[in-house]
Protein backbone atom coordinates (compact mmCIF):
# COMPACT_ATOMS: atom_id res chain seq x y z
CA UNK A 1 0.00 0.00 0.00
CA UNK A 2 1.06 3.36 -0.65
CA UNK A 3 2.07 5.82 1.98
CA UNK A 4 -0.17 9.02 2.66
CA UNK A 5 1.81 12.17 1.80
CA UNK A 6 -1.09 14.41 2.67
CA UNK A 7 -3.24 13.26 5.25
CA UNK A 8 -6.45 14.85 7.48
CA UNK A 9 -7.77 13.28 10.84
CA UNK A 10 -10.92 13.91 11.63
CA UNK A 11 -10.79 17.44 10.71
CA UNK A 12 -14.23 19.75 11.25
CA UNK A 13 -13.91 23.25 10.60
CA UNK A 14 -16.89 26.12 10.81
CA UNK A 15 -16.70 29.60 9.87
CA UNK A 16 -18.04 32.28 12.21
CA UNK A 17 -21.89 31.74 11.13
CA UNK A 18 -21.07 28.12 12.97
CA UNK A 19 -22.16 26.14 9.88
CA UNK A 20 -19.80 23.31 9.59
CA UNK A 21 -17.75 23.56 6.39
CA UNK A 22 -16.31 20.75 6.87
CA UNK A 23 -17.34 17.32 8.81
CA UNK A 24 -14.94 14.75 10.02
CA UNK A 25 -13.13 14.70 7.02
CA UNK A 26 -10.40 11.96 6.96
CA UNK A 27 -8.13 12.69 3.44
CA UNK A 28 -5.63 10.42 2.26
CA UNK A 29 -3.56 11.34 -0.59
CA UNK A 30 -0.91 8.58 -1.87
CA UNK A 31 2.31 9.36 -2.70
CA UNK A 32 3.03 9.84 -6.48
CA UNK A 33 -1.05 10.22 -7.17
CA UNK A 34 -2.68 12.75 -8.90
CA UNK A 35 -4.94 13.12 -6.24
CA UNK A 36 -8.67 14.63 -7.61
CA UNK A 37 -10.54 16.03 -4.87
CA UNK A 38 -13.95 16.49 -6.47
CA UNK A 39 -16.92 18.27 -5.68
CA UNK A 40 -19.49 20.84 -6.26
CA UNK A 41 -19.16 24.30 -5.18
CA UNK A 42 -19.32 25.11 -1.85
CA UNK A 43 -18.71 21.83 -0.48
CA UNK A 44 -15.46 22.45 1.17
CA UNK A 45 -12.77 21.90 -1.61
CA UNK A 46 -10.98 25.27 -0.70
CA UNK A 47 -11.54 25.48 2.74
CA UNK A 48 -9.54 21.72 3.13
CA UNK A 49 -6.96 23.18 0.48
CA UNK A 50 -6.75 26.11 2.77
CA UNK A 51 -6.39 24.42 5.68
CA UNK A 52 -3.67 22.71 4.87
CA UNK A 53 -1.52 25.33 3.81
CA UNK A 54 -1.96 26.74 6.43
CA UNK A 55 -3.78 30.03 5.17
CA UNK A 56 -6.82 28.86 7.57
CA UNK A 57 -6.48 28.31 11.47
CA UNK A 58 -7.32 24.80 12.11
CA UNK A 59 -9.85 23.95 14.84
CA UNK A 60 -10.23 20.53 15.66
CA UNK A 61 -8.44 17.43 13.87
CA UNK A 62 -4.87 16.62 12.70
CA UNK A 63 -3.61 17.59 9.43
CA UNK A 64 0.00 16.05 8.64
CA UNK A 65 2.26 16.34 5.13
CA UNK A 66 4.95 14.12 4.76
CA UNK A 67 4.23 12.52 7.92
CA UNK A 68 4.59 15.45 10.23
CA UNK A 69 2.55 17.77 11.82
CA UNK A 70 1.50 21.01 9.49
CA UNK A 71 1.08 23.05 12.39
CA UNK A 72 4.88 22.40 14.26
CA UNK A 73 6.91 22.26 10.39
CA UNK A 74 4.39 24.63 8.64
CA UNK A 75 8.17 25.92 7.34
CA UNK A 76 9.78 22.89 6.96
CA UNK A 77 6.13 21.47 4.64
CA UNK A 78 5.51 24.53 2.78
CA UNK A 79 9.54 23.99 1.72
CA UNK A 80 8.28 21.21 0.03
CA UNK A 81 4.66 22.37 -1.76
CA UNK A 82 3.41 24.48 -4.66
CA UNK A 83 0.47 26.12 -4.20
CA UNK A 84 -2.07 27.54 -6.45
CA UNK A 85 -5.45 28.52 -4.74
CA UNK A 86 -8.91 29.78 -6.30
CA UNK A 87 -7.70 32.77 -9.33
CA UNK A 88 -3.47 32.88 -9.84
CA UNK A 89 -1.99 35.03 -7.22
CA UNK A 90 0.24 37.66 -9.45
CA UNK A 91 1.60 40.92 -9.22
CA UNK A 92 0.38 42.22 -12.46
CA UNK A 93 2.07 45.42 -12.44
CA UNK A 94 5.37 43.08 -12.72
CA UNK A 95 6.62 40.97 -15.96
CA UNK A 96 6.11 37.53 -15.67
CA UNK A 97 9.65 37.06 -15.06
CA UNK A 98 9.53 39.39 -12.27
CA UNK A 99 6.99 37.52 -10.40
CA UNK A 100 9.01 34.52 -10.59
CA UNK A 101 11.59 36.70 -9.41
CA UNK A 102 10.01 37.45 -6.28
CA UNK A 103 9.32 34.15 -5.30
CA UNK A 104 12.64 32.78 -6.38
CA UNK A 105 14.17 35.31 -3.76
CA UNK A 106 12.03 33.93 -1.09
CA UNK A 107 12.32 30.14 -1.97
CA UNK A 108 16.27 30.62 -2.79
CA UNK A 109 16.38 28.79 -5.87
CA UNK A 110 19.04 29.03 -8.50
CA UNK A 111 18.61 31.76 -11.13
CA UNK A 112 18.70 29.22 -14.21
CA UNK A 113 15.22 27.96 -12.44
CA UNK A 114 13.73 30.62 -13.93
CA UNK A 115 13.87 30.10 -17.13
CA UNK A 116 13.28 26.27 -17.16
CA UNK A 117 9.72 26.78 -15.16
CA UNK A 118 8.87 29.27 -18.43
CA UNK A 119 9.96 26.35 -20.94
CA UNK A 120 7.95 23.95 -18.95
CA UNK A 121 4.87 25.93 -19.26
CA UNK A 122 5.73 27.56 -21.99
CA UNK A 123 5.87 31.08 -21.29
CA UNK A 124 9.26 32.07 -22.26
CA UNK A 125 8.00 34.63 -25.42
CA UNK A 126 5.66 36.56 -22.96
CA UNK A 127 8.66 36.31 -19.72
CA UNK A 128 8.77 39.95 -20.53
CA UNK A 129 4.90 41.23 -21.01
CA UNK A 130 3.11 42.71 -17.75
CA UNK A 131 1.15 40.42 -16.68
CA UNK A 132 -1.87 42.45 -16.64
CA UNK A 133 -1.81 41.54 -20.60
CA UNK A 134 -1.54 37.76 -20.21
CA UNK A 135 -4.57 36.20 -20.62
CA UNK A 136 -6.41 33.79 -18.07
CA UNK A 137 -4.59 30.77 -19.54
CA UNK A 138 -1.55 32.70 -19.69
CA UNK A 139 -1.78 33.96 -15.47
CA UNK A 140 -2.58 30.16 -14.77
CA UNK A 141 0.21 29.29 -16.20
CA UNK A 142 2.30 31.38 -14.87
CA UNK A 143 1.11 30.76 -11.63
CA UNK A 144 1.78 27.21 -11.94
CA UNK A 145 5.61 27.62 -12.54
CA UNK A 146 5.52 29.70 -9.51
CA UNK A 147 4.18 26.94 -7.74
CA UNK A 148 7.02 24.77 -9.55
CA UNK A 149 9.45 27.41 -8.94
CA UNK A 150 11.42 25.33 -6.09
CA UNK A 151 11.05 22.01 -7.50
CA UNK A 152 8.32 20.98 -4.60
CA UNK A 153 7.49 17.73 -3.86
CA UNK A 154 3.74 18.24 -3.86
CA UNK A 155 1.62 20.45 -6.24
CA UNK A 156 -1.36 21.48 -4.67
CA UNK A 157 -3.80 22.97 -7.01
CA UNK A 158 -7.33 24.45 -6.73
CA UNK A 159 -9.59 24.34 -9.96
CA UNK A 160 -6.79 25.19 -12.06
CA UNK A 161 -8.89 25.04 -15.11
CA UNK A 162 -11.33 27.10 -14.14
CA UNK A 163 -12.70 30.00 -16.55
CA UNK A 164 -9.75 28.58 -19.16
CA UNK A 165 -11.26 27.56 -22.52
CA UNK A 166 -11.15 24.39 -23.78
CA UNK A 167 -7.75 24.77 -25.21
CA UNK A 168 -6.55 26.09 -22.10
CA UNK A 169 -8.02 22.98 -20.01
CA UNK A 170 -6.47 20.37 -22.26
CA UNK A 171 -2.82 22.24 -22.00
CA UNK A 172 -3.71 22.21 -17.88
CA UNK A 173 -4.67 19.13 -17.88
CA UNK A 174 -1.88 17.63 -20.19
CA UNK A 175 0.72 19.76 -17.68
CA UNK A 176 -0.72 17.90 -14.45
CA UNK A 177 -0.05 15.12 -16.11
CA UNK A 178 2.99 14.93 -17.12
CA UNK A 179 4.24 16.72 -14.13
CA UNK A 180 3.02 13.84 -12.45
CA UNK A 181 4.62 11.33 -14.92
CA UNK A 182 7.93 12.86 -15.91
CA UNK A 183 8.70 14.27 -12.52
CA UNK A 184 6.83 12.47 -10.09
CA UNK A 185 4.67 14.91 -8.60
CA UNK A 186 2.19 14.37 -5.85
CA UNK A 187 -0.70 16.64 -7.22
CA UNK A 188 -3.67 17.29 -5.18
CA UNK A 189 -6.36 19.18 -7.90
CA UNK A 190 -9.85 20.13 -6.78
CA UNK A 191 -12.37 20.34 -9.06
CA UNK A 192 -16.40 19.98 -9.66
CA UNK A 193 -15.87 18.30 -13.13
CA UNK A 194 -16.63 14.39 -12.48
CA UNK A 195 -15.04 14.27 -16.27
CA UNK A 196 -12.15 16.39 -15.99
CA UNK A 197 -11.25 14.84 -12.65
CA UNK A 198 -11.62 11.18 -14.40
CA UNK A 199 -9.31 12.32 -17.42
CA UNK A 200 -6.09 13.19 -15.32
CA UNK A 201 -6.47 11.83 -11.41
CA UNK A 202 -5.31 8.15 -10.39
CA UNK A 203 -6.74 8.57 -7.26
CA UNK A 204 -9.85 9.96 -6.32
CA UNK A 205 -11.67 12.10 -3.15
CA UNK A 206 -14.97 13.33 -3.29
CA UNK A 207 -16.39 15.76 -0.97
CA UNK A 208 -20.37 16.68 -0.85
CA UNK A 209 -21.43 19.29 2.26
CA UNK A 210 -17.85 19.00 4.31
CA UNK A 211 -17.76 14.98 4.44
CA UNK A 212 -15.75 12.63 2.24
CA UNK A 213 -18.23 10.47 0.17
CA UNK A 214 -15.61 8.29 -1.25
CA UNK A 215 -12.33 8.05 -1.39
CA UNK A 216 -10.18 5.79 -3.25
CA UNK A 217 -8.09 4.94 -7.18
CA UNK A 218 -10.06 6.32 -9.96
CA UNK A 219 -10.73 2.41 -10.66
CA UNK A 220 -12.82 1.96 -7.87
CA UNK A 221 -14.80 5.11 -8.84
CA UNK A 222 -15.79 3.51 -12.49
CA UNK A 223 -16.65 0.74 -10.33
CA UNK A 224 -18.93 2.12 -8.30
CA UNK A 225 -19.91 4.02 -11.50
CA UNK A 226 -20.72 1.38 -13.66
CA UNK A 227 -22.97 -0.44 -10.41
CA UNK A 228 -25.17 2.50 -11.23
CA UNK A 229 -24.78 2.60 -14.40
CA UNK A 230 -28.25 2.09 -17.03
CA UNK A 231 -28.60 1.16 -20.60
CA UNK A 232 -31.14 3.22 -21.98
CA UNK A 233 -33.05 1.65 -25.46
CA UNK A 234 -35.15 3.25 -27.93
CA UNK A 235 -37.83 0.76 -29.39
CA UNK A 236 -40.65 0.37 -31.51
CA UNK A 237 -42.54 -1.71 -29.36
CA UNK A 238 -42.61 -1.08 -25.36
CA UNK A 239 -44.77 -3.93 -24.46
CA UNK A 240 -43.01 -6.30 -26.48
CA UNK A 241 -39.69 -5.28 -25.07
CA UNK A 242 -40.45 -5.61 -21.58
CA UNK A 243 -42.29 -9.22 -22.20
CA UNK A 244 -38.97 -10.24 -24.00
CA UNK A 245 -36.52 -9.07 -21.55
CA UNK A 246 -38.49 -9.86 -17.96
CA UNK A 247 -36.88 -12.88 -17.94
CA UNK A 248 -33.17 -11.97 -17.91
CA UNK A 249 -33.14 -8.12 -17.45
CA UNK A 250 -35.63 -6.56 -15.14
CA UNK A 251 -36.59 -3.25 -16.68
CA UNK A 252 -36.38 -0.25 -13.85
CA UNK A 253 -38.16 2.55 -15.71
CA UNK A 254 -40.18 3.22 -19.02
CA UNK A 255 -40.30 6.48 -20.46
CA UNK A 256 -42.06 6.76 -24.06
CA UNK A 257 -40.66 4.55 -26.54
CA UNK A 258 -37.51 4.13 -24.37
CA UNK A 259 -36.20 1.71 -21.62
CA UNK A 260 -33.98 1.61 -18.63
CA UNK A 261 -32.27 -1.20 -17.81
CA UNK A 262 -29.39 -1.76 -15.06
CA UNK A 263 -25.83 -1.65 -17.46
CA UNK A 264 -24.25 -5.31 -16.09
CA UNK A 265 -21.39 -5.56 -19.04
CA UNK A 266 -20.60 -4.81 -22.38
CA UNK A 267 -21.41 -8.62 -23.43
CA UNK A 268 -24.57 -8.46 -21.24
CA UNK A 269 -25.87 -5.45 -23.14
CA UNK A 270 -25.04 -7.32 -26.76
CA UNK A 271 -26.89 -10.42 -25.72
CA UNK A 272 -29.44 -7.76 -24.79
CA UNK A 273 -29.81 -6.05 -28.43
CA UNK A 274 -29.82 -9.69 -29.68
CA UNK A 275 -32.33 -10.94 -27.66
CA UNK A 276 -34.28 -8.10 -28.85
CA UNK A 277 -33.70 -7.96 -32.55
CA UNK A 278 -34.37 -11.94 -32.33
CA UNK A 279 -37.80 -11.28 -30.86
CA UNK A 280 -38.84 -9.02 -33.54
CA UNK A 281 -38.22 -5.86 -31.57
CA UNK A 282 -36.84 -2.77 -33.51
CA UNK A 283 -34.23 -1.33 -31.89
CA UNK A 284 -33.42 2.20 -32.48
CA UNK A 285 -30.94 3.70 -30.47
CA UNK A 286 -28.97 1.86 -27.20
CA UNK A 287 -26.76 3.97 -24.91
CA UNK A 288 -25.09 3.76 -21.39
CA UNK A 289 -26.17 6.49 -19.49
CA UNK A 290 -23.61 8.77 -17.95
CA UNK A 291 -23.29 9.55 -14.04
CA UNK A 292 -22.46 13.04 -13.81
CA UNK A 293 -21.60 14.38 -10.20
CA UNK A 294 -25.11 15.29 -9.23
CA UNK A 295 -26.32 11.72 -10.08
CA UNK A 296 -23.03 9.88 -8.71
CA UNK A 297 -23.77 11.86 -5.55
CA UNK A 298 -27.38 10.70 -5.02
CA UNK A 299 -26.13 7.14 -5.67
CA UNK A 300 -23.14 7.09 -2.94
CA UNK A 301 -25.38 8.92 -0.54
CA UNK A 302 -28.35 6.38 -1.28
CA UNK A 303 -25.97 3.58 -0.43
CA UNK B 1 17.38 33.26 8.62
CA UNK B 2 18.75 36.67 8.41
CA UNK B 3 19.69 35.99 4.69
CA UNK B 4 16.35 34.54 4.04
CA UNK B 5 14.57 38.02 5.56
CA UNK B 6 17.61 39.78 3.47
CA UNK B 7 16.38 37.64 0.60
CA UNK B 8 12.92 38.21 1.26
CA UNK B 9 13.22 42.13 1.46
CA UNK B 10 14.44 42.50 -1.55
CA UNK B 11 11.75 40.26 -2.91
CA UNK B 12 9.59 43.03 -1.14
CA UNK B 13 11.35 46.25 -2.98
CA UNK B 14 10.87 44.47 -5.99
CA UNK B 15 6.80 44.04 -5.61
CA UNK B 16 6.93 48.05 -4.99
CA UNK B 17 8.59 48.49 -8.57
CA UNK B 18 6.31 50.77 -10.79
CA UNK B 19 3.48 50.79 -8.45
CA UNK B 20 1.43 54.02 -7.43
CA UNK B 21 4.02 53.67 -3.94
CA UNK B 22 7.11 54.66 -5.84
CA UNK B 23 5.63 57.65 -8.23
CA UNK B 24 4.46 59.25 -5.54
CA UNK B 25 7.46 59.10 -3.37
CA UNK B 26 9.02 60.56 -6.22
CA UNK B 27 6.17 63.42 -7.14
CA UNK B 28 5.60 63.96 -3.31
CA UNK B 29 9.20 64.85 -2.75
CA UNK B 30 8.81 66.95 -5.74
CA UNK B 31 5.70 69.04 -5.30
CA UNK B 32 6.76 71.39 -2.38
CA UNK B 33 9.97 72.39 -3.47
CA UNK B 34 8.97 73.20 -6.96
CA UNK B 35 5.98 75.18 -6.02
CA UNK B 36 8.43 77.10 -3.39
CA UNK B 37 10.66 77.47 -6.48
CA UNK B 38 8.08 79.14 -8.38
CA UNK B 39 7.06 81.37 -5.74
CA UNK B 40 10.74 82.30 -5.66
CA UNK B 41 10.93 82.87 -9.60
CA UNK B 42 7.27 85.06 -9.58
CA UNK B 43 8.25 87.57 -7.15
CA UNK B 44 12.27 87.96 -7.33
CA UNK B 45 11.77 92.01 -6.47
CA UNK B 46 9.99 90.45 -3.02
CA UNK B 47 12.16 87.64 -2.70
CA UNK B 48 16.13 88.82 -3.47
CA UNK B 49 16.43 91.07 -0.10
CA UNK B 50 14.42 88.84 2.33
CA UNK B 51 16.56 85.68 1.05
CA UNK B 52 19.63 87.80 1.34
CA UNK B 53 21.12 86.85 4.81
CA UNK B 54 20.90 83.66 5.31
CA UNK B 55 19.21 81.98 2.32
CA UNK B 56 19.85 77.75 2.52
CA UNK B 57 18.29 77.70 6.09
CA UNK B 58 15.60 80.10 5.08
CA UNK B 59 14.52 78.10 2.18
CA UNK B 60 15.05 74.42 3.90
CA UNK B 61 13.12 76.12 6.70
CA UNK B 62 10.41 76.83 4.10
CA UNK B 63 10.10 74.53 2.43
CA UNK B 64 10.22 71.72 5.35
CA UNK B 65 7.41 73.40 7.15
CA UNK B 66 5.27 73.80 4.07
CA UNK B 67 5.55 69.96 3.79
CA UNK B 68 5.37 68.39 7.28
CA UNK B 69 2.50 70.55 8.67
CA UNK B 70 -0.04 68.47 6.17
CA UNK B 71 2.21 67.07 2.92
CA UNK B 72 4.51 64.92 5.21
CA UNK B 73 1.66 63.02 7.23
CA UNK B 74 -0.47 63.09 4.43
CA UNK B 75 2.43 60.85 1.96
CA UNK B 76 2.65 58.57 5.09
CA UNK B 77 -0.70 57.78 5.09
CA UNK B 78 -0.96 57.70 1.62
CA UNK B 79 2.96 55.47 0.97
CA UNK B 80 1.68 52.89 4.36
CA UNK B 81 -1.45 51.71 2.52
CA UNK B 82 -0.41 51.91 -1.21
CA UNK B 83 2.40 48.86 -0.33
CA UNK B 84 0.29 47.04 1.46
CA UNK B 85 -2.75 47.51 -1.17
CA UNK B 86 0.12 45.83 -3.63
CA UNK B 87 -1.20 42.06 -1.76
CA UNK B 88 -4.83 43.10 -1.47
CA UNK B 89 -5.03 44.31 -5.14
CA UNK B 90 -3.39 41.01 -6.90
CA UNK B 91 -5.18 38.52 -4.44
CA UNK B 92 -1.24 37.64 -3.67
CA UNK B 93 -1.81 37.74 0.53
CA UNK B 94 -2.59 34.08 -0.15
CA UNK B 95 0.81 33.05 -1.63
CA UNK B 96 2.38 35.31 0.30
CA UNK B 97 1.19 33.46 4.03
CA UNK B 98 1.92 29.59 1.70
CA UNK B 99 5.01 30.19 1.33
CA UNK B 100 7.76 29.26 3.55
CA UNK B 101 8.50 32.65 5.44
CA UNK B 102 7.88 33.32 9.29
CA UNK B 103 4.91 35.59 10.22
CA UNK B 104 7.67 38.20 11.82
CA UNK B 105 9.90 37.85 8.30
CA UNK B 106 6.49 38.92 6.18
CA UNK B 107 5.44 41.51 8.58
CA UNK B 108 8.92 43.25 9.21
CA UNK B 109 10.03 43.17 5.30
CA UNK B 110 7.27 44.87 4.20
CA UNK B 111 7.61 47.63 7.07
CA UNK B 112 11.53 47.81 6.11
CA UNK B 113 9.96 48.66 2.46
CA UNK B 114 7.75 51.53 3.80
CA UNK B 115 10.34 53.06 6.20
CA UNK B 116 12.99 52.95 3.10
CA UNK B 117 10.40 54.64 0.82
CA UNK B 118 10.16 57.11 3.59
CA UNK B 119 13.83 58.24 3.83
CA UNK B 120 14.16 58.51 0.28
CA UNK B 121 11.41 61.09 0.21
CA UNK B 122 13.50 63.07 2.86
CA UNK B 123 16.27 62.92 0.92
CA UNK B 124 14.55 63.38 -2.14
CA UNK B 125 12.96 66.40 -0.60
CA UNK B 126 16.22 67.67 0.51
CA UNK B 127 17.72 67.11 -3.10
CA UNK B 128 14.63 69.22 -4.90
CA UNK B 129 15.39 71.71 -2.35
CA UNK B 130 19.10 72.22 -3.10
CA UNK B 131 18.12 71.85 -6.84
CA UNK B 132 15.47 74.47 -7.05
CA UNK B 133 17.05 76.74 -5.12
CA UNK B 134 20.25 76.38 -7.27
CA UNK B 135 18.06 76.46 -10.34
CA UNK B 136 16.32 80.00 -9.52
CA UNK B 137 19.79 81.46 -8.73
CA UNK B 138 20.79 80.41 -11.80
CA UNK B 139 17.34 82.20 -13.29
CA UNK B 140 17.71 85.38 -10.90
CA UNK B 141 21.47 86.05 -10.26
CA UNK B 142 20.30 88.41 -7.39
CA UNK B 143 19.82 85.53 -4.95
CA UNK B 144 22.79 84.70 -3.53
CA UNK B 145 22.33 80.93 -2.89
CA UNK B 146 25.69 80.58 -4.61
CA UNK B 147 27.48 83.02 -2.00
CA UNK B 148 26.66 80.92 0.75
CA UNK B 149 27.58 77.31 1.95
CA UNK B 150 24.79 74.34 2.39
CA UNK B 151 23.95 74.01 5.84
CA UNK B 152 24.64 70.33 5.87
CA UNK B 153 24.29 69.66 9.79
CA UNK B 154 21.18 71.59 9.79
CA UNK B 155 19.57 69.52 6.89
CA UNK B 156 20.95 66.34 8.37
CA UNK B 157 19.35 67.39 11.70
CA UNK B 158 15.83 68.27 10.74
CA UNK B 159 15.76 65.50 8.62
CA UNK B 160 16.30 63.22 11.02
CA UNK B 161 13.65 65.04 13.26
CA UNK B 162 11.12 64.74 11.15
CA UNK B 163 11.73 61.04 10.28
CA UNK B 164 11.49 60.12 13.60
CA UNK B 165 8.41 62.29 14.28
CA UNK B 166 6.12 60.10 11.74
CA UNK B 167 7.01 56.75 13.14
CA UNK B 168 4.18 56.30 15.03
CA UNK B 169 2.00 57.31 11.78
CA UNK B 170 3.84 54.60 10.35
CA UNK B 171 3.14 52.08 13.01
CA UNK B 172 -0.71 53.09 13.30
CA UNK B 173 -1.31 53.44 9.46
CA UNK B 174 0.75 50.00 8.67
CA UNK B 175 -1.94 48.27 11.22
CA UNK B 176 -4.94 49.79 9.37
CA UNK B 177 -3.34 49.01 6.26
CA UNK B 178 -2.95 45.21 7.24
CA UNK B 179 -6.58 45.11 8.97
CA UNK B 180 -8.41 46.34 6.14
CA UNK B 181 -8.66 44.97 2.73
CA UNK B 182 -10.99 47.98 1.40
CA UNK B 183 -7.57 50.95 0.56
CA UNK B 184 -10.19 53.55 1.17
CA UNK B 185 -10.64 52.66 5.03
CA UNK B 186 -7.48 53.08 6.14
CA UNK B 187 -6.92 56.37 4.52
CA UNK B 188 -9.48 57.69 5.42
CA UNK B 189 -9.02 56.34 9.56
CA UNK B 190 -5.35 58.39 9.04
CA UNK B 191 -7.19 61.43 6.80
CA UNK B 192 -9.44 61.83 9.32
CA UNK B 193 -7.05 61.84 12.67
CA UNK B 194 -4.64 64.40 10.85
CA UNK B 195 -7.71 66.74 10.20
CA UNK B 196 -8.67 66.01 13.54
CA UNK B 197 -4.80 66.44 15.15
CA UNK B 198 -5.15 70.22 13.21
CA UNK B 199 -8.58 70.75 14.84
CA UNK B 200 -6.99 70.11 18.83
CA UNK B 201 -3.65 72.07 18.09
CA UNK B 202 -3.94 74.19 20.89
CA UNK B 203 -4.38 71.78 23.41
CA UNK B 204 -1.93 71.65 25.73
CA UNK B 205 -1.55 67.54 25.49
CA UNK B 206 -0.86 67.63 22.07
CA UNK B 207 2.32 65.62 22.96
CA UNK B 208 -0.35 62.46 23.09
CA UNK B 209 -1.43 63.00 19.88
CA UNK B 210 0.77 61.08 16.95
CA UNK B 211 -0.04 62.24 13.99
CA UNK B 212 0.45 66.27 15.11
CA UNK B 213 4.37 65.08 15.64
CA UNK B 214 5.69 66.68 12.63
CA UNK B 215 3.83 69.40 12.26
CA UNK B 216 4.58 70.81 16.00
CA UNK B 217 8.05 71.75 15.23
CA UNK B 218 7.13 74.32 13.51
CA UNK B 219 3.84 75.07 15.28
CA UNK B 220 5.67 78.21 17.38
CA UNK B 221 3.89 78.18 20.49
CA UNK B 222 5.25 74.34 21.40
CA UNK B 223 8.47 75.14 21.19
CA UNK B 224 8.29 77.60 24.18
CA UNK B 225 6.64 75.07 26.46
CA UNK B 226 9.16 72.91 28.42
CA UNK B 227 9.69 69.43 27.90
CA UNK B 228 7.22 69.78 25.28
CA UNK B 229 9.10 68.55 22.11
CA UNK B 230 10.93 66.05 24.28
CA UNK B 231 7.33 64.69 25.55
CA UNK B 232 6.36 64.27 21.87
CA UNK B 233 9.10 62.07 21.37
CA UNK B 234 8.79 59.80 24.07
CA UNK B 235 4.97 59.72 23.21
CA UNK B 236 6.02 58.87 19.19
CA UNK B 237 8.51 56.23 20.42
CA UNK B 238 5.83 54.85 22.70
CA UNK B 239 2.98 54.83 20.22
CA UNK B 240 5.69 53.19 17.39
CA UNK B 241 6.28 50.07 19.68
CA UNK B 242 3.08 49.49 21.06
CA UNK B 243 0.95 49.82 18.24
CA UNK B 244 3.87 47.77 16.08
CA UNK B 245 3.40 44.93 18.66
CA UNK B 246 -0.19 44.79 18.60
CA UNK B 247 -0.24 45.14 14.44
CA UNK B 248 2.53 41.94 14.91
CA UNK B 249 0.05 40.19 17.53
CA UNK B 250 -2.85 41.05 15.27
CA UNK B 251 -1.61 39.78 11.80
CA UNK B 252 -0.22 36.43 13.45
CA UNK B 253 -2.77 35.47 15.21
CA UNK B 254 -5.44 35.89 12.39
CA UNK B 255 -7.91 32.91 11.86
CA UNK B 256 -7.92 33.63 8.12
CA UNK B 257 -5.31 34.61 6.24
CA UNK B 258 -4.55 35.65 2.85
Amino acid sequence: MQSSIIETRRLFFAFQTRQRILNDLNLQVPAGSIYGFLGPNGAGKTTTLRLILGLLKKQEGDITLFGRNLQANRIDILRRIGSLIEQPSLYLHLTGKENLEVFRLTYQTNKNRIDEVLQLVQLQQAAHKKVKSYSLGMKQRLAIAIALLHDPEVLILDEPTNGLDPNGIIETRELIKQLNREWGKTILVSSHLLAEVEKMATHVGIIHKGKLLFQGGLQQLQQLKSKQSAVEIEVNDVTRAQQVLQEQFPVKQVNGTRLLVSFESRERSALLNKLLVQQGVDVYQMAVTQNDLENLFIQITAQ
Amino acid sequence: MVASFILNTKAEFLKSKRTAAFWLTIVGAAFVPVVNSLRLLARPDHFIPVFEKDPWKLIINDNWEAGSLFMLPMYVILVTSLVVQTEYKNNTWKQVYASPRTMADIFLSRFVVIHTLILSAFMLFNVFILFTAGTVNLVYKGYTFFDHPVPWGTLFALTLKLYFSVLAITAIQYWLSLRFKNFIIPMGIGIALLITGFMIHQWDKLYCYPYMYSAIFFLPPFEKIPGFIRNAQVFDTIWFVVILLIAFWDMATRKEKG
